[in-house]
């Protein structure tokens, strides 16, 4: 029990061979199904990803044909209102043209009326006037008349362009 | 001379005087730490048991020497 | 009493089983048989194991075998820190040799770590392990340098640790597995049925694990101190 022999070696030979044993027919076997399910669930996660990859493309196909169309929308709503606005412009233009020319034909006949009654009051008063003075004249001078007659023409003139 | 054999053997074994100490001080902690800390107790006791078996070696070499001493002596 | 004595002394003794004719007859002791022994049943028990290994639906079987390779690798692993991870086979297989032959006495075979032989061989294989590590890791040069460590003045003491440290670990060993079976025999003189039964579990079955254990991770400190 308490020598050593060649015994010690042989059991280092036994342990080395122990190990060698262990390593192939235990630790090798488990290790190699153990790296393969690894693989295997490493190529899953692959495959998983690339699917997702590729539902992402489609998502953003989907996405991007989305906003096309929205953009079109957009785009064709844009136009009909500009040119509802652009008739409505127009009616709004033509209505306010019309408008115009009604006011500007009733201020011209207004004009015009009033003009042609002016012109009838300054005759009048002229008439009145040179009525009146030849009344107060007829009894001065008979030739300085004519004269008086058209210095009152030119103050009522006066007046009157004052007016 | 046997006899002188047997006390040497006897003085050897005395070793397993701080074996015991040690293992009974290592003890009292660890008892300690659990009551302090009863959360760590599976650490502490893989712990102990392994100083344990430290503590313990040198009783062991006070048995081997005792078991040298008869057999060497005596053969 | 004369009688006791020598029943013990002849448990004791690992007899010679067969003589190899060479070199004037070198004998094969009891303790290389029954590591024979021990190799077989690894070395069924793996092909067993390892039988009919399926990437899909494995069978309890391969889950066990599975399991088993994993925490064996992890618990040694772990011990020897992240650079000596490489060296778990041979801790782990050491640590599942010496616990199947510290309880292989239970079924009538001598424990071959109750011979001399096989822990010494066991502490120098660890140690020329540790000093490998060393080398492999820093270097012929780097490995010489270390001995000098911390300071110039301990290098006579770092030497010896290279003896030392082997014969802790085969003493220890051996020491204990002798202990438990000089305790038992005499258990089993004093009582003969129902209490050495109960001491059985605890020196055969548990201090038979525990130093396994211990000397794995002694072996394992050992590495990692050196990969340092």
């Amino acid at each position: 029990m308490l020598k050593l022999d060649w015994n010690l070696l042989f059991t280092i030979i036994n342990i080395l061979l122990l190990l060698i044993l262990v390593k192939v027919f235990l630790v090798k076997p488990i290790k190699n199904i153990i790296a393969q399910r690894q693989a295997e669930a490493d190529e899953e996660k692959k495959k998983n990803a690339e699917e997702k990859a590729e539902l992402d493309e489609l998502k953003k196909d989907y996405d991007e044909k989305l906003k096309e169309i929205e953009t079109l929308k957009y785009e064709k709503l844009q136009e009909v209102r500009l040119a509802s606005e652009k008739e409505y412009n127009d009616i709004i233009d033509d209505a306010n043209k019309k408008a115009k020319r009604i006011t500007e034909d009733a201020e011209t006949m207004a004009k015009v009326e009033r003009e042609r009654m002016l012109d009838k009051a300054q005759k009048e008063i002229t008439g009145m006037i040179i009525d009146a003075a030849s009344k107060v004249v007829a009894s001065s001078s008979e030739s300085d008349q004519n004269q008086d007659s058209r210095l009152y023409d030119r103050f009522i003139e006066k007046a009157g362009d004052e007016k | 001379m046997n006899t002188l054999i047997a006390i040497g053997a006897g003085i050897a074994v005395f070793t397993g005087l701080g074996a015991g100490l040690g293992i009974g001080i290592a003890t009292g902690k660890a008892t300690e730490a659990v009551a302090r800390q009863p959360e760590a107790e599976g650490k502490i006791s893989k712990l102990l048991i392994l100083g344990c078996a430290l503590a313990e070696a040198t009783a062991i070499y006070g048995f081997v020497i005792a078991i040298l001493i008869i057999i060497m002596l005596n053969g | 009493m004369h009688n006791l004595a020598e029943r013990l002394m002849d448990e004791l003794n690992c007899n010679y089983i067969f003589t190899i004719p060479v070199l004037g007859g070198i004998g094969i002791s009891e303790s290389v048989v029954v590591t024979w022994i021990i190799m077989a049943f690894i070395l069924l028990a793996s092909i067993f194991l390892t039988h009919n290994l399926k990437v899909h639906n494995i069978s309890k079987k391969q889950a066990f075998a599975e399991f088993l390779v994993n925490w064996l690798e992890s618990l040694v692993g772990d011990m020897a820190g992240e650079k000596g991870k490489k060296y778990s086979l041979y801790l782990g297989t050491v640590l599942v040799y010496i616990a199947i032959a510290n309880v292989i006495g239970i079924f009538g075979f001598k424990a071959p770590t109750k011979d001399l032989n096989v822990p010494a061989a066991l502490a120098i294989m660890s140690i020329a392990l540790v000093e490998g590590a060393s080398i492999y890791e820093h270097g012929v040069k780097k490995w010489l340098h270390k001995f000098t460590e911390p300071i110039a003045i301990v290098t006579p003491i770092n030497i010896l640790e290279v003896f030392t440290r082997p014969l802790s670990l085969c003493m220890r060993l051996f020491g204990n597995v002798l202990g438990a079976f000089v305790i038992m025999e005499l258990l089993k003189i004093v009582v003969p049925i129902g209490i050495p039964a109960v001491f059985c579990l605890y020196f055969d079955l548990f201090d038979g694990i525990l130093q396994a254990y211990v000397f794995v991770f002694l072996t394992s400190l050992y590495i990692k101190e050196a990969l340092e």
